[in-house]
Formats: C-alpha cells, structure tokens, sequence
C-alpha cells in the first residue's frame, strides 16, 4: 500500500517538476497551431503524445496546462489562506461583537453551496482564469476563517498569552509572534486539502468554459476539449485527467501525513 | 423537540433574507450595470438607456432591493432577456431536471459510502479495510467531470451500453426506462465521487463505536457479528452523518454543474453557465437563488432530522 502511495507522489514530483522546467525543454510552441499536423499519434514526426484538433503538441500542452493549474491552484490557496487567516485570528482573537459580526457573515457565504456561489461570482466579474481563481478563492475563505477562529480562541485564552500580555506585549505582538507560529500546524493541513480542491475546481471552471480562454489551456480547457474528439478518440481525456488526480492525490497525501 | 424545530424555522427567515441580499448586492457589482452588460459593448447608448429605465435601474439601491423582494414574493424574476421568457418558468422547468440527477446521485453515493463505510469498519486489519485508504484518497482526488467522461469513452463510445448525454431519446417511447438508461452514467459519476466523504466519515464513526462497552456486551452475549455491527453499532453512527450527509448534498449540487454539462443534462446548473456566458444576470439570479434555496431547506431537514434520531441534543 505504502509502495503505491509513494510511487504516486514520485510521479506527481515528476509532472510538477517537468511542468515548471517546460519552457526551458525543446518543446513545440503549446499554442501553435499547425493544421497539416492534426490529431497524429503518439510517437509521430517528434509528438511525444500526439497532437490535438489543432494540430498543437499535446505534450507542451500537457506542461504548459498542468503549470497553469499549479500556479492558479497555488495562487488561490494563498488568497483564501491569508484572508481567512486575518478573519479567523480576529474573530478568535478580539471575540465578542466582532467575533459574532464576522461569523454570521461567514454563515451567510456558507450557506450557499459553494460551488454555485463560484459561478455567481464568475457571473459578476466575468469568465477568466483570473476571476475563476478568485471566485473559488473567495468560497473557500470561510473554511479557513473557521478553522483558524477556532484554534485562536484556543491559543488566546492560553496561559502563555495571559502571562506574555501580562508583561505588556502589544495585540500585534500576541497575534504575531505567538498566535500564528502556533497556528502553523493547522494552517499547513488546512492548506494541502484545499490545495487538492482548488486544483479540481478551477480546472472545473476552465472545464465548462469559465476558466482559462483560448488560446491558454489549463487542465481542465484540454479535458473539455478532448470532449470534441471523444467519438474517434475515446481515450483523448485520459492523460489530462490522470496529470489532474495525479496532481490532487499528492496534495492530499501530503496533509493526510500532516494529520 | 418542537422548540428545536420552531427555532430553527424561525432562524431561517433571517439567513434567506441575509442569502438574497448577498446575491442582490453581488449582482449590482457586474460592471458597468446590467443594462450595458446585457446590451454588450456595440449597443447605443439610447438603447441602454431605454433599458436601463424598463429595468427600474436607476432609482437608488434599497429602493431596488425592495421592489426586487416584493417580486420575488410573487415568484416574480423578471424576464431572461437571452432566452425570452420569464426566469421563473425557466429556471422551474430546469429545476426537476436538476433534483432527479441530484437526488440520484445522492443515493449512490449514501449506498455505495455506508457499504463502503461499515465494511471498511469491520475489517479493518484486512486487506479489504487496508485498501480502503489508498480508494478513498483517490475517490476525493478524483473530479466528476472527468469521471464523467471516461464512464462516456468506456460504457457509450466502447461498449455502447448507456447512452452518453441528454435526458431522454429523440425517437422512441421515452418512459422510466429511458430516464434510468440517461440517468445511471451521470449518477455514477457524480455519486461515487461524493461517496468516497462519505464512507471515510462513516468508518471512523464506527471504530470509536466499534470499541464502546456496550458493543462488547453485546458480543459477549453471542450477538451475530451481523447484527452487531448493523443494529448496534451502525445504528448509533446514523445521527452524527447526518450533517456531513447536508454537506454532501451541497457538493452534488455544485457538482451537478459540471456533471450536466458533461452529459448535457438539462438542468439548472447547465443553464446557469450559458446564462454567465450570455451575461443574462437575471436568470443567473434565478438558478443561483433556487440551488441556495434547496440547499438551506437541505440542511433544515437533516438538522431536525438529526434531532428526532438523537433526542438528547434537543435537552
């Protein structure tokens, strides 16, 4: 079992390594497209994987998609991190009506489901991979405002921080050097689990065509694209897909090992 | 019991009026306003301010909210301008749509998480219990949309078993059987996934079960294994999913997004992303107002529901 988890995350190591040096590999152009080359197999004229409807290398596309799902996934588990991080440390921090205020409007965003609440906030500030990211970035700050309220209303009431504001530290002080150095384990979890799922989401955002535009792929535009050729093709959404579980399984790997 | 459930109808007159001043507020932010989002970057500026003014859109914000709320009292949304006719009808016929695969879907994945769930419990040094980790890692990491798409490739395009889209076929009867033959690839996919949550909620709550006094009792007493893991354990376990099972149900009404565009099922979640793309704002109000909807009502049940199986949370 172990053995097939670790090969797992050797390969996911791999693609994420292979994706980030892309640009320095001698690789065809991800977005050039050659009509005379369309949709060759694997192994022809230099295509590694072959070619799409387009004639554009699919292993270029492959890199290049899987570098923009990376970097989008990443760039939104920061956003959602740092903004949830702030709420949940000052409702558990400072408690009482502020505590109570943020919740409720925690509460609020909650009660929508979360996927649909993604697409009324794509539906405002339009498709895109850069609105996509902030759309799933924003449904995701409650859950790390939760978490972290939670354990900052712990670690305040702790006697450490009694004994430290005792002695005169600043709020700033408290929350900076001895809230979020303790808060690290959870946040760090927190963030492996929600990396996986925002990996999944904004390349379900590109998938139904709300995420990246043509002509730059992500993962998800070259699954909904594969869609097109699945008559002649049916294997055609087999390696975006596998690079997309590939990538989220090692995500969740990584904080299953952290818990 | 009754308080718990008087309290909690009452609470949620509260969260809704809360939920549809969000999604008001969210849509007044769309750039420019919806007139000049509808009319898109080519139209005169007559033509915008003509519907700017048959869309009440220049009187201030809460005057707005109100006369918004008191349509929407009379189940009134307003016209989709991208399809010509009115939200409501719309978005309702759309919506049965959306509760079949859903409330589909959701079955599968209850079944195949408790099955998976308790067998996971009761053997859990053996192979089958061992190899449940490694499933359940996949099951989360996987998407639906693709999913969806290789059950396509395999079961429609390879075998030819299931048809690979749409709700009913064009020529022929139509009829229960036609839906289920249209209906099981798009539950699958959709099921499984949100089963695998599921089934690794269910396994813990069964091995702190598992070891309890009364367990031991039971099999001390020459219980049935059987029977002790169904009526004794399992039932104490039903309770506390009920929550995770409200969650769950959000997620199968997200994913019925992605999965209705897969298998170009005509539900709601499909027609909200052509209403994005067409930027039509009032029947993205629509859709998005009417899965929230379900969604509290959702969480309702199972909240009151938890309460009657468990009468010592109400105390």
């Amino acid at each position: 079992m172990k053995g097939v988890l670790k090969t797992i995350s050797v390969f996911a190591w791999i693609l994420v390594l292979a994706s980030m040096l892309a640009p320095l590999m001698p690789l065809p152009d991800p977005n050039a497209v050659e009509l005379g080359q369309r949709l060759m197999p694997p192994f022809v004229n230099g295509h590694v994987l072959g070619t799409d409807l387009l004639g554009r290398d699919l292993l270029a596309r492959l890199l290049s998609g899987t570098r923009t799902s990376l970097l989008v996934a990443i760039a939104a588990t920061c956003v959602s991190l740092i903004a949830g991080t702030c709420i949940g440390i000052t409702s558990g921090f400072y408690g009482g009506k502020t505590d109570a205020v943020l919740m409720r409007g925690v509460d609020l965003v909650m009660a929508f489901p979360y996927l649909v609440f993604a697409l009324a906030i794509v539906a405002v500030l339009g498709p895109g991979i850069g609105n996509a990211l902030m759309a799933i970035a924003v449904v995701n700050v409650p859950f790390f405002a939760r978490t972290v309220r939670g354990a900052a209303l712990e670690l305040a009431q702790s006697r450490y921080v009694e004994a430290s504001r005792a002695l005169g530290a600043s709020n700033a002080r408290l929350v900076l050097f001895h809230l979020l150095p303790n808060l690290s384990p959870t946040l760090l979890t927190a963030c492996g689990t929600t990396f996986s799922w925002m990996l999944l989401e904004t390349a379900g955002l590109s998938f139904i065509g709300l995420g990246a535009q043509p002509p730059h792929a992500d993962l998800g535009t070259m699954l909904s694209d594969s869609r097109r050729l699945m008559l002649v093709h049916p294997l055609s959404p087999l390696i975006p897909g596998l690079a997309l579980v590939l990538l989220a399984v090692s995500g969740n790997l990584l904080a299953a090992r952290r818990t | 019991m009754k308080l718990y459930l008087l309290k909690r109808i009452v609470l949620l007159g509260p969260v809704l009026a809360g939920v549809t001043f969000l999604l008001f507020a969210l849509m007044e932010l769309v750039p420019g306003d919806a007139a000049e989002a509808m009319l898109g970057p080519y139209a005169t500026s007559d033509n915008v301010q003509r519907l700017r003014s048959s869309m009440n859109l220049e009187a201030p914000f809460p005057e707005r909210y109100l006369f918004w709320i008191q349509n929407l009292a009379r189940l009134d949304l307003g016209e989709a301008y991208s399809i010509g006719r009115p939200v409501r009808d719309e978005v309702l016929e759309r919506y049965s749509a959306t509760l079949i695969l859903a409330g589909a879907a959701f079955a599968v994945a209850l079944v195949v998480g408790v099955v998976c769930g308790v067998c996971a419990a009761a053997w859990k040094d053996r192979t089958i219990g061992r190899l449940f980790s490694l499933v359940s890692i996949l099951g989360i990491s996987i998407p639906s949309f693709w999913l969806g798409l290789m059950f396509i490739s395999l079961f429609s395009v390879a075998l030819g078993w299931f048809p690979s889209g749409g709700i009913g076929a064009i020529q022929g009867k139509g009829g229960a059987g036609d839906l289920l033959a249209h209906l099981f690839l798009p539950a699958m996919a959709l099921g499984i996934v949100s089963s695998s949550v599921i089934a690794q909620f269910i396994r813990s709550a069964m091995l702190e079960v598992l070891v309890s006094g009364y367990i031991r009792t039971a099999r001390a007493k020459g219980v049935e294994g059987f029977q002790v893991l169904m009526s004794h354990a399992f039932r104490n376990v039903i309770p506390s999913i009920l929550p995770l099972l409200g969650l769950q149900a959000g997620y199968v009404i997200g994913g019925a997004v992605y999965i209705e565009t897969v298998f170009q099922w005509p539900g709601v979640g499909r027609m909200l992303v052509q209403a994005i793309q067409s930027r039509d704002i009032l029947l993205v109000q629509g859709g998005v107002l009417i899965l929230g909807t379900s969604y509290l009502i959702i969480n309702l049940i199972t909240d009151v529901l938890q309460h009657v199986l468990d009468p010592r949370l109400s105390k």
